[in-house]
């Protein structure tokens, strides 16, 4: 804990002169905002720990203001606000299992799954002879998420997105 | 399957063995005796930021030193020349890309010479182990307080406590109640100062505030500062060296206040080393003394990024 909130280190270097008080560099990442700084702490300080844990939750669905989760080993509803959820909205499909960190028992942030695999509701059809390697065009997914496709994938294809990059990985066959 | 490769490379290793014959070769053509010093002693240093690390031995404690200094010194009580060690050093905690708890010292001492002539000749060996041609490497010397003066902009005697402290603040340390201002302080050189100094060239820094005497000799004619310097290059220290300090009582002084201070942090006690003061006592001739931090100097020979490349097993591995 630190100014209030809660804080990962991110890195920690030793820093020492020959004679005089050691100290511990500190890169810290503010969990709420995701800002990451710098800090130094004499050698044997001590700060508030912080309750701050990960969970993985089922994605259950939104009301427009919430997102509903469920914790998969004691089945217990966490709502997470839109600070939380932040740019994973775009991501989150009923019951794919997201990171959830929880700080004082409440979500504080939501990380989606690393692929997810989502319907294309709407794309214009590649123009034809345009062949160029690497050619792509936006398409809009079924959670509202628009992303750059390869000219040959179509409207109602199934398709696996890296949520880290927002990239088109491939073209999903339904069985 | 165990981590049992060594962390430094084998060509790193062979490096390192001609730079520490490249060092004894120094000192033989200086005609510096090469002595050896016990590394578990019955005492240690009462330096409240050096934690010693000891051992039972079946009732009394053991310490493992932290460097030689004290021994040799005894023997230049008892007469011995010119004396220099290459040894291990032990300092628990000290862990990191700039730290090892076990690393190599060099360490030596010189009768009767002053704090220029000993901080030139801690720059030659230690430009001779860059194996950087002295004509292209620049040595810039400068004093404590003009060099802080330079990089905060105003005179460190100028600040008051409370805008030390805001300053330190502002530099990111994060200041809990206890901080004193030499604590402060000490952040501002290690944080601000060290990173600003001139990469390209090797900057010695002397007389230091007699705060930071530790066993140094303080100026005949300024009592605030001390014949006390350090060499960086890179921003990385690898030398402290002093006009020693012979005058047995303030000796005493000294390590009295520093039992002081270890007791106020609730450090470990540390008996003072009556044999050090009684060689003292017995005369300590005028010399002057320094140690380099061989494993640092080896890293930046060889443009390294941290310790355990130039170690055959750092401290996680050992």
């Amino acid at each position: 804990m630190l100014d209030g909130d809660p804080h990962t280190i991110v890195e920690n270097e030793f820093v020492k002169p020959g004679k005089g008080q050691a100290f511990s560099r500190v890169k810290i990442r503010n969990l709420k905002t995701g800002r990451v700084v710098d800090r130094t702490f004499k050698s044997g300080d001590s700060v508030e720990g912080a309750d701050v844990m990960d969970v993985d939750m089922q994605y259950l669905y939104t009301d427009g203001e919430k997102w509903h989760f469920m914790d998969q080993s004691t089945f217990e509803q966490h709502e997470a606000d839109e600070t939380a959820v932040g740019e994973s909205a775009k991501w989150l499909k009923d019951q794919d299992i997201c990171q959830v960190t929880l700080y004082n028992g409440a979500p504080l942030s939501v990380v989606a799954p690393n692929f997810v695999e989502l319907r294309i509701t709407q794309s214009d059809p590649g123009v034809k002879g345009d062949t160029a390697q690497g050619a792509t065009k936006p398409a809009t997914l079924e959670t509202g998420a628009t992303v750059k496709v390869p000219l040959f994938v179509e409207e109602g294809e199934v398709i696996k997105i890296d949520t880290r990059t927002g990239d088109y990985v491939s073209r999903v066959k339904e069985s | 399957m165990s981590d049992w490769r060594p962390t430094g490379n084998l060509s790193n290793l062979a490096r390192r063995a001609q730079l520490l014959n490249q060092a004894r070769q120094f000192f033989s053509l200086h005609d510096v005796l090469e002595v050896e010093t016990p590394l578990a002693c019955a005492h240690t240093v009462t330096e409240p930021n050096i934690d010693s690390f000891s051992f039972s031995t079946g009732g009394a404690l053991r310490y493992l030193q932290s460097s030689p200094e004290y021994a040799m010194k005894r023997l230049l009580a008892a007469g011995a020349p010119d004396i220099f060690q290459i040894c291990k050093s032990f300092r628990v905690g000290e862990k990191g890309a700039l730290h090892n708890p076990e690393f190599t010292m060099i360490e030596w001492y010189r009768h009767g010479y002053s704090l220029r002539k000993m901080m030139q000749e801690t720059v030659e060996l230690i430009v001779s182990l860059l194996n950087e041609a002295s004509a292209s490497i620049n040595v810039d010397y400068i004093s404590y307080y003009d060099l802080m003066e330079k990089v905060l902009g105003v005179p460190l005697s100028s600040l008051s406590e409370i805008t030390i402290k805001d300053l330190a603040r502002e530099n990111g340390l994060v200041l809990q109640g206890d901080t004193s201002v030499q604590q402060c302080i000490d952040f501002l050189f290690s944080h601000k100062v060290e990173p600003a100094m001139c990469q390209q060239s090797v900057t010695v820094v002397y007389h230091y505030p007699a705060q930071q005497a530790a066993l140094s000799k303080l100026n005949a004619k300024d009592h605030s500062i001390a014949e006390r310097f350090e060499v960086f290059y890179k921003g990385v220290e690898l030398a402290n060296g002093y006009v020693e300090l012979s005058d047995p009582g303030q000796q005493l002084d000294r390590f009295v206040h520093d039992q002081k201070i270890r007791k106020q942090h609730g450090l470990p006690e540390v008996a003072i080393d009556q044999c050090l003061i009684d060689a003292q006592r017995h005369g300590l001739p005028e010399c002057a003394g320094v140690a380099v931090g061989f494993d640092r100097v080896m890293m930046l020979a060889i443009g390294a990024s941290s310790l355990s490349q130039v170690m055959s097993f750092d401290w996680d591995n050992a």
